[in-house]
């Protein structure tokens, strides 16, 4: 006997005045506080903060300036007979408004690298959830680009709410749920010291 | 003291070398590394091959439980649930990494033999699929003894 044919779930359209943004949409970002696998606490938060906004049909739902908290999975001090200091490192939500916007697949972004006169890389590795620090006793400064995806679809309002406001910016890459495609970060933050 | 920045790259953008990256195959002596199964992470413990440490076992661990006995040149897959896992190696130290798994996702996870006092570290660390693409004609899967 054939099964009984599985009605399609509706989805219920975002409420007036929203826009829903799909799961997996990129989300790029600066890490605002510098992380040293020396110092580093398993499950200490640090500061994030979008560097490109996000725009859903051509409205910008999460605009480049908003905050939100990282978190390390992993740390451990390099030590002698060679073994190298790592970290692992999560971003974990954006505030937008009153609405944590979950993230997953954390990756820190090679752009880093534009400051030759600190940026050596001894070995690195990354992974669709973290970033894994190996090498020596490891830094990752203040001003450091990556990027992350949002973890599900999540509604935001259309227009500006508190926390949640387009900082005003000379034309930035913005990102669409549609292309799918990350812009190259801006370097408009990556700090001179 | 000079302080260093490691740098890993963007996932998504178009042209960057780990969007190539992710389309390369993992082909190693035994076969290919998969997909994880749906909803579920996949990880890969691996040793390369070195004359370092060459007759001691890596022998990794979650919890109690031992889940790879692994020599020179070996590799094992896991598939874990998504969520906090802590793996660990034990022999003249004990050498802890903690890793959070996210569901579709595959990890990569080397183990290295390092210079003990009396004999040699197993040393659990984080690595990437480049890294174990570099390696991957050279390793053979690890097979449980019955």
């Amino acid at each position: 006997m054939p099964a009984a044919a599985v009605p399609p779930v509706e989805v219920a359209p975002p409420a007036p005045g929203y826009v829903r943004v799909p799961a997996n949409t990129p989300v790029v970002f600066d890490i605002l506080d510098p992380i040293s696998s020396k110092t580093a606490k398993i499950d200490a938060m640090f500061t994030i903060r979008t560097t490109v906004p996000v725009v859903i049909d051509g409205k910008t739902v999460i605009p480049a300036g908003a905050l939100g908290q990282g978190q390390i999975v992993h740390a451990a001090k390099a030590r002698a007979m060679g073994k190298a200091g790592e970290l692992i490192l999560a971003a974990r939500y954006v505030d937008c408004g009153d609405v944590h916007v979950t993230l997953r697949g954390f990756h820190l972004d090679r752009a880093g690298k534009d400051r030759a006169d600190q940026a050596f890389v001894a070995s690195m590795a990354f992974t669709p959830a973290g970033f894994f620090v190996v090498g020596g006793e490891s830094t990752v400064m203040a001003g450091s680009h990556a990027n992350a995806r949002l973890m599900s679809a999540v509604d935001l309002r259309v227009e500006p709410t508190p926390n949640c406001v387009a900082e005003p910016a000379p034309a930035a890459p913005t990102i669409s749920a549609t292309d799918g495609a990350i812009p190259a970060p801006s370097t408009a933050n990556v700090p001179t010291k | 003291m000079k302080k260093y920045i490691v740098a890993a790259a963007l996932l998504a953008v178009t042209a960057s070398p780990l969007a190539a990256q992710d389309t390369v195959e993992l082909k190693t002596k035994s076969g290919v590394i998969g997909a994880p199964a749906a909803g579920k992470g996949l990880i890969v413990f691996y040793r390369p091959g070195s004359m370092m440490g060459m007759a001691l076992g890596c022998t990794v661990h979650e919890g109690t439980a031992e889940l790879a006995r692994l020599g020179s040149g070996k590799y094992y897959t896991v598939t874990a649930e998504p969520g906090k896992h802590v793996y660990n190696t034990e022999g003249e130290a004990k050498d802890v990494l903690n890793l959070e798994v996210e569901p579709d996702e595959t990890y990569f996870v080397k183990c290295k033999i390092g210079m003990g006092v009396m004999s040699g570290r197993a040393n659990l660390s984080p690595s990437d699929k480049a890294a174990f693409a570099q390696k991957a004609k050279g390793l053979a899967i690890w097979t449980p003894k019955k």
